[in-house]
Protein backbone atom coordinates (compact mmCIF):
# COMPACT_ATOMS: atom_id res chain seq x y z
CA UNK A 1 0.00 0.00 0.00
CA UNK A 2 1.32 2.78 -0.87
CA UNK A 3 1.84 6.16 1.58
CA UNK A 4 -1.43 8.22 -0.36
CA UNK A 5 -3.34 5.13 -0.64
CA UNK A 6 -2.70 4.68 3.13
CA UNK A 7 -3.77 8.31 4.14
CA UNK A 8 -6.44 8.24 2.04
CA UNK A 9 -7.82 4.93 4.09
CA UNK A 10 -7.25 6.67 7.03
CA UNK A 11 -9.25 10.07 5.62
CA UNK A 12 -12.09 7.62 5.09
CA UNK A 13 -11.63 6.18 8.64
CA UNK A 14 -12.01 9.75 10.76
CA UNK A 15 -15.62 10.03 11.14
CA UNK A 16 -15.76 6.97 13.48
CA UNK A 17 -11.94 7.61 15.24
CA UNK A 18 -13.68 10.73 16.23
CA UNK A 19 -16.78 8.57 17.43
CA UNK A 20 -14.54 6.31 19.60
CA UNK A 21 -12.25 8.84 21.07
CA UNK A 22 -14.70 10.97 21.92
CA UNK A 23 -16.67 8.31 23.54
CA UNK A 24 -13.31 7.47 25.52
CA UNK A 25 -12.40 11.21 26.24
CA UNK A 26 -15.66 12.26 27.26
CA UNK A 27 -15.71 15.90 25.30
CA UNK A 28 -15.02 16.44 21.22
CA UNK A 29 -11.94 18.15 21.75
CA UNK A 30 -10.11 16.08 23.47
CA UNK A 31 -11.46 13.34 21.50
CA UNK A 32 -10.27 15.15 18.49
CA UNK A 33 -6.41 15.32 19.88
CA UNK A 34 -6.45 12.25 20.47
CA UNK A 35 -6.95 11.12 16.89
CA UNK A 36 -4.49 13.98 15.49
CA UNK A 37 -1.90 12.08 17.64
CA UNK A 38 -3.14 8.27 16.76
CA UNK A 39 -3.04 9.48 13.07
CA UNK A 40 0.47 10.78 13.59
CA UNK A 41 1.97 7.93 15.03
CA UNK A 42 -0.28 5.63 12.66
CA UNK A 43 1.77 7.79 9.60
CA UNK A 44 5.18 7.26 11.41
CA UNK A 45 4.51 3.71 11.88
CA UNK A 46 2.83 2.73 8.58
CA UNK A 47 5.40 0.20 7.52
CA UNK A 48 4.27 -2.10 10.73
CA UNK A 49 0.12 -1.99 9.66
CA UNK A 50 -0.31 -5.46 8.11
CA UNK A 51 -1.36 -5.24 5.05
CA UNK A 52 -5.27 -7.01 4.56
CA UNK A 53 -6.05 -6.49 8.14
CA UNK A 54 -8.25 -4.21 9.47
CA UNK A 55 -7.05 -0.53 9.37
CA UNK A 56 -9.29 0.68 11.87
CA UNK A 57 -9.16 -1.83 14.03
CA UNK A 58 -5.08 -1.19 14.45
CA UNK A 59 -6.44 2.64 14.83
CA UNK A 60 -8.52 1.43 18.02
CA UNK A 61 -5.45 0.11 19.91
CA UNK A 62 -3.33 3.01 18.37
CA UNK A 63 -6.08 5.50 20.17
CA UNK A 64 -6.53 3.76 22.98
CA UNK A 65 -2.69 3.30 23.68
CA UNK A 66 -2.10 7.12 23.57
CA UNK A 67 -5.40 7.67 25.84
CA UNK A 68 -4.01 5.27 28.32
CA UNK A 69 -0.86 7.01 28.75
CA UNK A 70 -2.05 10.32 28.87
CA UNK A 71 -4.90 9.03 31.80
CA UNK A 72 -1.05 7.56 33.42
CA UNK A 73 0.52 11.03 32.94
CA UNK A 74 -2.10 13.17 34.48
CA UNK A 75 -3.30 10.41 36.94
CA UNK A 76 -6.47 10.99 36.92
CA UNK A 77 -8.95 7.93 36.87
CA UNK A 78 -12.12 9.97 36.11
CA UNK A 79 -13.52 11.51 32.85
CA UNK A 80 -14.87 15.09 32.65
CA UNK A 81 -18.14 15.70 30.68
CA UNK A 82 -18.79 19.24 29.96
CA UNK A 83 -22.83 19.53 29.51
CA UNK A 84 -21.71 22.60 27.03
CA UNK A 85 -20.07 19.74 25.12
CA UNK A 86 -22.94 17.70 25.41
CA UNK A 87 -25.17 20.35 24.06
CA UNK A 88 -23.16 21.12 21.20
CA UNK A 89 -22.12 17.70 20.29
CA UNK A 90 -25.30 16.16 21.26
CA UNK A 91 -25.59 12.25 19.91
CA UNK A 92 -28.21 11.35 16.98
CA UNK A 93 -31.60 13.09 16.30
CA UNK A 94 -33.08 14.37 18.78
CA UNK A 95 -36.34 13.69 17.60
CA UNK A 96 -35.81 9.87 16.85
CA UNK A 97 -34.26 10.19 20.93
CA UNK A 98 -37.31 11.90 21.86
CA UNK A 99 -40.03 9.02 20.25
CA UNK A 100 -37.40 6.04 21.39
CA UNK A 101 -38.08 7.50 25.27
CA UNK A 102 -34.23 7.16 25.18
CA UNK A 103 -32.21 9.96 26.89
CA UNK A 104 -28.48 10.05 25.08
CA UNK A 105 -27.31 12.63 27.29
CA UNK A 106 -28.44 10.43 30.11
CA UNK A 107 -26.06 7.25 28.39
CA UNK A 108 -23.74 9.92 27.57
CA UNK A 109 -23.02 10.71 31.08
CA UNK A 110 -23.03 7.19 32.23
CA UNK A 111 -20.33 5.81 29.72
CA UNK A 112 -18.49 8.76 30.65
CA UNK A 113 -19.34 7.94 34.47
CA UNK A 114 -17.74 4.14 34.12
CA UNK A 115 -14.21 3.03 35.26
CA UNK A 116 -12.07 3.23 31.80
CA UNK A 117 -11.87 -0.28 31.91
CA UNK A 118 -15.32 -1.00 31.06
CA UNK A 119 -15.68 2.22 28.87
CA UNK A 120 -13.06 1.35 26.24
CA UNK A 121 -14.77 -2.32 26.21
CA UNK A 122 -17.80 -1.07 26.05
CA UNK A 123 -17.48 1.21 22.81
CA UNK A 124 -15.83 -0.79 20.81
CA UNK A 125 -18.37 -3.41 21.37
CA UNK A 126 -21.85 -1.62 21.79
CA UNK A 127 -20.61 1.58 19.48
CA UNK A 128 -18.21 0.42 16.89
CA UNK A 129 -19.46 -2.57 16.65
CA UNK A 130 -16.58 -4.69 16.54
CA UNK A 131 -17.92 -7.83 18.56
CA UNK A 132 -16.27 -9.47 21.28
CA UNK A 133 -13.68 -11.23 20.00
CA UNK A 134 -12.15 -8.72 18.12
CA UNK A 135 -12.59 -5.94 20.88
CA UNK A 136 -10.50 -8.58 23.21
CA UNK A 137 -7.74 -8.62 20.03
CA UNK A 138 -8.04 -4.76 20.28
CA UNK A 139 -7.26 -4.05 23.74
CA UNK A 140 -4.98 -7.82 24.26
CA UNK A 141 -8.00 -9.00 26.92
CA UNK A 142 -8.72 -12.58 27.19
CA UNK A 143 -12.55 -12.87 25.83
CA UNK A 144 -14.35 -13.76 29.24
CA UNK A 145 -12.81 -10.18 30.88
CA UNK A 146 -14.08 -8.08 28.04
CA UNK A 147 -17.44 -9.94 28.59
CA UNK A 148 -17.85 -9.37 32.03
CA UNK A 149 -16.83 -5.64 31.40
CA UNK A 150 -19.50 -4.95 28.77
CA UNK A 151 -22.18 -6.82 31.22
CA UNK A 152 -20.73 -4.50 34.11
CA UNK A 153 -21.19 -1.39 31.97
CA UNK A 154 -24.51 -2.12 30.42
CA UNK A 155 -25.96 -3.02 34.31
CA UNK A 156 -24.74 0.57 34.87
CA UNK A 157 -25.98 1.78 32.11
CA UNK A 158 -29.39 0.51 32.46
CA UNK A 159 -29.72 1.38 36.07
CA UNK A 160 -28.86 5.47 35.34
CA UNK A 161 -31.66 5.14 32.30
CA UNK A 162 -33.85 3.97 34.94
CA UNK A 163 -33.62 6.65 37.36
CA UNK A 164 -31.54 9.48 35.61
CA UNK A 165 -31.87 11.26 38.63
CA UNK A 166 -29.76 8.81 40.62
CA UNK A 167 -27.00 9.82 42.50
CA UNK A 168 -27.53 13.71 42.41
CA UNK A 169 -26.33 14.38 38.49
CA UNK A 170 -27.26 16.71 36.56
CA UNK A 171 -29.85 16.39 33.73
CA UNK A 172 -29.05 18.47 30.83
CA UNK A 173 -31.21 18.57 27.93
CA UNK A 174 -29.97 19.13 24.86
CA UNK A 175 -30.58 22.27 22.33
CA UNK A 176 -30.12 22.51 19.17
CA UNK B 1 -30.71 -21.59 50.52
CA UNK B 2 -31.87 -25.30 49.02
CA UNK B 3 -28.58 -26.11 47.38
CA UNK B 4 -29.76 -26.30 43.89
CA UNK B 5 -28.60 -23.49 41.84
CA UNK B 6 -28.60 -22.39 38.09
CA UNK B 7 -25.30 -21.08 36.96
CA UNK B 8 -25.99 -18.44 33.78
CA UNK B 9 -23.05 -16.76 32.94
CA UNK B 10 -22.42 -12.89 32.20
CA UNK B 11 -22.56 -13.88 28.29
CA UNK B 12 -25.68 -15.62 28.53
CA UNK B 13 -27.63 -12.85 30.28
CA UNK B 14 -26.26 -10.78 27.56
CA UNK B 15 -27.35 -12.69 24.98
CA UNK B 16 -31.06 -13.00 26.20
CA UNK B 17 -31.05 -9.41 27.25
CA UNK B 18 -30.03 -8.95 23.14
CA UNK B 19 -32.62 -11.40 21.55
CA UNK B 20 -30.07 -13.72 20.23
CA UNK B 21 -31.79 -16.83 22.42
CA UNK B 22 -34.45 -18.47 21.19
CA UNK B 23 -37.03 -20.36 21.37
CA UNK B 24 -36.31 -23.44 24.17
CA UNK B 25 -33.37 -22.53 25.49
CA UNK B 26 -34.83 -18.83 25.74
CA UNK B 27 -37.60 -20.01 27.82
CA UNK B 28 -35.24 -22.15 30.13
CA UNK B 29 -33.16 -18.97 30.80
CA UNK B 30 -36.00 -16.50 31.51
CA UNK B 31 -37.76 -18.58 33.92
CA UNK B 32 -34.62 -19.00 35.75
CA UNK B 33 -33.88 -15.39 35.71
CA UNK B 34 -37.39 -15.23 36.61
CA UNK B 35 -36.78 -17.16 40.38
CA UNK B 36 -34.05 -14.47 40.96
CA UNK B 37 -34.48 -10.68 42.00
CA UNK B 38 -30.26 -9.91 41.26
CA UNK B 39 -30.59 -11.32 38.34
CA UNK B 40 -34.15 -10.15 37.17
CA UNK B 41 -32.67 -6.27 37.83
CA UNK B 42 -29.52 -7.53 35.61
CA UNK B 43 -31.30 -8.23 32.84
CA UNK B 44 -34.04 -5.20 33.06
CA UNK B 45 -30.81 -3.08 33.30
CA UNK B 46 -29.52 -5.00 29.92
CA UNK B 47 -32.71 -4.67 28.47
CA UNK B 48 -32.96 -1.05 29.08
CA UNK B 49 -29.18 -0.48 27.83
CA UNK B 50 -29.75 -2.29 24.29
CA UNK B 51 -30.92 0.96 23.05
CA UNK B 52 -29.31 4.30 23.26
CA UNK B 53 -25.67 3.36 23.49
CA UNK B 54 -25.14 2.62 19.90
CA UNK B 55 -26.69 5.99 18.80
CA UNK B 56 -24.71 7.71 21.75
CA UNK B 57 -22.19 9.56 19.90
CA UNK B 58 -23.62 9.59 16.31
CA UNK B 59 -23.71 13.21 16.67
CA UNK B 60 -19.86 12.93 16.62
CA UNK B 61 -20.15 11.19 13.20
CA UNK B 62 -22.35 12.91 11.33
CA UNK B 63 -19.91 16.53 12.37
CA UNK B 64 -17.64 17.26 9.36
CA UNK B 65 -14.19 16.09 9.71
CA UNK B 66 -12.12 19.60 11.68
CA UNK B 67 -9.44 20.28 9.06
CA UNK B 68 -6.15 19.73 11.23
CA UNK B 69 -7.48 16.02 11.50
CA UNK B 70 -7.64 15.78 7.78
CA UNK B 71 -4.19 17.26 7.55
CA UNK B 72 -3.44 14.93 9.87
CA UNK B 73 -4.20 11.59 8.55
CA UNK B 74 -2.45 13.33 5.28
CA UNK B 75 0.77 13.89 6.60
CA UNK B 76 0.18 17.72 5.86
CA UNK B 77 0.03 19.06 9.42
CA UNK B 78 3.41 20.33 11.11
CA UNK B 79 3.51 18.00 14.25
CA UNK B 80 1.38 18.74 16.82
CA UNK B 81 1.49 20.80 19.86
CA UNK B 82 -0.62 20.34 22.55
CA UNK B 83 -1.98 23.10 23.91
CA UNK B 84 -2.26 23.51 27.61
CA UNK B 85 -5.86 22.84 27.75
CA UNK B 86 -8.20 24.12 30.77
CA UNK B 87 -10.49 21.38 31.64
CA UNK B 88 -13.33 22.22 32.70
CA UNK B 89 -14.36 19.86 36.09
CA UNK B 90 -17.69 18.66 36.12
CA UNK B 91 -16.86 15.28 37.99
CA UNK B 92 -20.30 13.17 37.75
CA UNK B 93 -21.81 12.13 41.12
CA UNK B 94 -21.74 8.12 39.84
CA UNK B 95 -19.34 6.37 41.19
CA UNK B 96 -17.51 3.25 40.74
CA UNK B 97 -18.45 2.45 44.14
CA UNK B 98 -22.44 2.67 43.65
CA UNK B 99 -22.48 0.31 40.34
CA UNK B 100 -20.24 -1.56 42.43
CA UNK B 101 -23.26 -1.68 44.77
CA UNK B 102 -25.94 -2.15 42.51
CA UNK B 103 -24.59 -5.25 41.66
CA UNK B 104 -24.52 -7.75 44.93
CA UNK B 105 -25.92 -10.81 44.44
CA UNK B 106 -27.81 -12.44 47.32
CA UNK B 107 -25.76 -14.47 49.50
CA UNK B 108 -28.24 -16.69 50.48
CA UNK B 109 -30.16 -16.81 46.78
CA UNK B 110 -29.98 -19.98 44.74
CA UNK B 111 -28.38 -18.33 41.70
CA UNK B 112 -24.81 -17.55 41.89
CA UNK B 113 -24.16 -14.94 38.41
CA UNK B 114 -21.00 -16.26 36.51
CA UNK B 115 -18.41 -14.42 34.76
CA UNK B 116 -17.12 -17.29 33.25
CA UNK B 117 -18.53 -18.13 29.47
CA UNK B 118 -20.23 -21.78 29.58
CA UNK B 119 -23.93 -20.97 29.41
CA UNK B 120 -26.29 -22.39 31.89
CA UNK B 121 -26.44 -25.38 33.11
CA UNK B 122 -30.14 -27.06 34.62
CA UNK B 123 -31.11 -26.39 38.03
CA UNK B 124 -31.93 -30.12 38.40
CA UNK B 125 -28.60 -31.29 37.10
CA UNK B 126 -26.53 -29.70 39.93
CA UNK B 127 -25.98 -31.25 42.37
CA UNK B 128 -25.59 -29.48 45.81
CA UNK B 129 -22.14 -28.35 46.74
CA UNK B 130 -21.42 -29.12 50.48
CA UNK B 131 -18.23 -27.30 50.30
CA UNK B 132 -19.52 -24.11 49.09
CA UNK B 133 -22.58 -24.40 51.43
CA UNK B 134 -20.28 -24.53 54.21
CA UNK B 135 -18.24 -21.23 52.92
CA UNK B 136 -20.99 -19.38 52.71
CA UNK B 137 -22.55 -20.41 56.18
CA UNK B 138 -18.96 -19.25 57.44
CA UNK B 139 -18.67 -16.09 55.49
CA UNK B 140 -21.94 -15.01 56.71
CA UNK B 141 -20.93 -15.54 60.75
CA UNK B 142 -17.32 -13.73 59.80
CA UNK B 143 -18.72 -11.11 58.22
CA UNK B 144 -21.32 -10.07 61.48
CA UNK B 145 -17.95 -10.59 63.84
CA UNK B 146 -15.12 -11.27 62.57
CA UNK B 147 -11.56 -8.62 63.09
CA UNK B 148 -9.49 -7.35 60.01
CA UNK B 149 -7.23 -10.14 58.65
CA UNK B 150 -9.13 -12.69 60.70
CA UNK B 151 -8.78 -15.82 59.52
CA UNK B 152 -12.05 -18.73 59.32
CA UNK B 153 -11.60 -22.12 58.34
CA UNK B 154 -14.21 -24.24 56.57
CA UNK B 155 -14.36 -27.56 55.07
CA UNK B 156 -16.51 -30.59 54.55
CA UNK B 157 -15.08 -33.93 55.03
CA UNK B 158 -14.17 -35.65 52.06
CA UNK B 159 -15.30 -32.67 49.83
CA UNK B 160 -12.52 -30.27 50.41
CA UNK B 161 -11.87 -27.11 52.90
CA UNK B 162 -10.80 -23.45 52.72
CA UNK B 163 -10.02 -20.67 54.72
CA UNK B 164 -11.60 -16.62 54.56
CA UNK B 165 -10.16 -13.78 55.44
CA UNK B 166 -11.76 -10.74 56.07
CA UNK B 167 -10.73 -7.03 54.56
CA UNK B 168 -12.09 -4.09 56.66
CA UNK B 169 -15.45 -2.24 56.66
CA UNK B 170 -15.96 0.62 54.30
CA UNK B 171 -19.01 2.19 53.50
CA UNK B 172 -20.54 2.48 49.30
CA UNK B 173 -21.63 5.71 48.65
CA UNK B 174 -25.32 3.87 48.60
CA UNK B 175 -24.95 4.10 52.05
CA UNK B 176 -24.41 0.06 52.75
CA UNK B 177 -22.17 -0.94 55.10
CA UNK B 178 -19.52 -3.67 53.07
CA UNK B 179 -16.67 -5.76 53.58
CA UNK B 180 -13.92 -7.50 51.33
CA UNK B 181 -13.10 -10.35 51.87
CA UNK B 182 -10.18 -12.90 50.27
CA UNK B 183 -11.10 -17.06 50.07
CA UNK B 184 -8.47 -20.21 49.31
CA UNK B 185 -10.21 -23.14 48.78
CA UNK B 186 -9.14 -26.53 48.23
CA UNK B 187 -11.50 -29.09 46.12
CA UNK B 188 -9.90 -32.19 45.34
CA UNK B 189 -6.56 -31.51 43.13
CA UNK B 190 -8.41 -27.99 42.18
CA UNK B 191 -6.94 -24.81 44.05
CA UNK B 192 -9.21 -21.60 44.12
CA UNK B 193 -8.26 -18.24 44.95
CA UNK B 194 -10.57 -15.26 44.63
CA UNK B 195 -11.95 -11.71 45.87
CA UNK B 196 -15.01 -10.59 46.82
CA UNK B 197 -16.78 -7.75 48.16
CA UNK B 198 -20.42 -8.31 50.86
CA UNK B 199 -22.32 -5.38 51.76
CA UNK B 200 -25.20 -6.03 54.46
CA UNK B 201 -28.38 -5.31 53.05
CA UNK B 202 -31.43 -3.17 54.65
CA UNK B 203 -32.56 -6.85 56.05
CA UNK B 204 -29.01 -7.35 58.02
CA UNK B 205 -28.32 -10.05 55.89
CA UNK B 206 -24.91 -9.77 53.55
CA UNK B 207 -24.53 -10.18 50.04
CA UNK B 208 -21.45 -10.73 48.70
CA UNK B 209 -19.95 -10.41 44.44
CA UNK B 210 -17.08 -12.34 43.59
CA UNK B 211 -14.87 -9.54 41.74
CA UNK B 212 -14.78 -10.77 37.80
CA UNK B 213 -11.22 -12.17 37.11
CA UNK B 214 -10.29 -12.55 40.69
CA UNK B 215 -9.39 -15.89 40.81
Amino acid sequence: MGDADFSEQLVALLPKLRRFAHGLTGTADEGDDLVQSACERALSRAQQFLPGSRLDHWMYSILRSIWIDRIRQRGRREIFVDPIDLAEHSGGDLEAEVNAGIDLATVQRSIAALPDEQREALLLVCVEGVGYRRAAEILNLPLGTVTSRVFRARVAIGKAMEDPRAGGAQIIRMKR
Amino acid sequence: MNGNRTIISEETLLALADGELQGEEAAIIEAAVAQDPALREALRRLRLSSTGIAQAFDGTLNEPVPERLLAAARGTASPMRRQARHFRTMPWAWGLAASLATFAIGLGSSYLLFPASGGYVPAAEVPPDPLAARFEVTLQSALDNGKEDQIFPYASPDIGQGTIKLGGRFTMASGSECREFWRQETKGNAQLSDHGIACRGANGSWSMMILPGSS
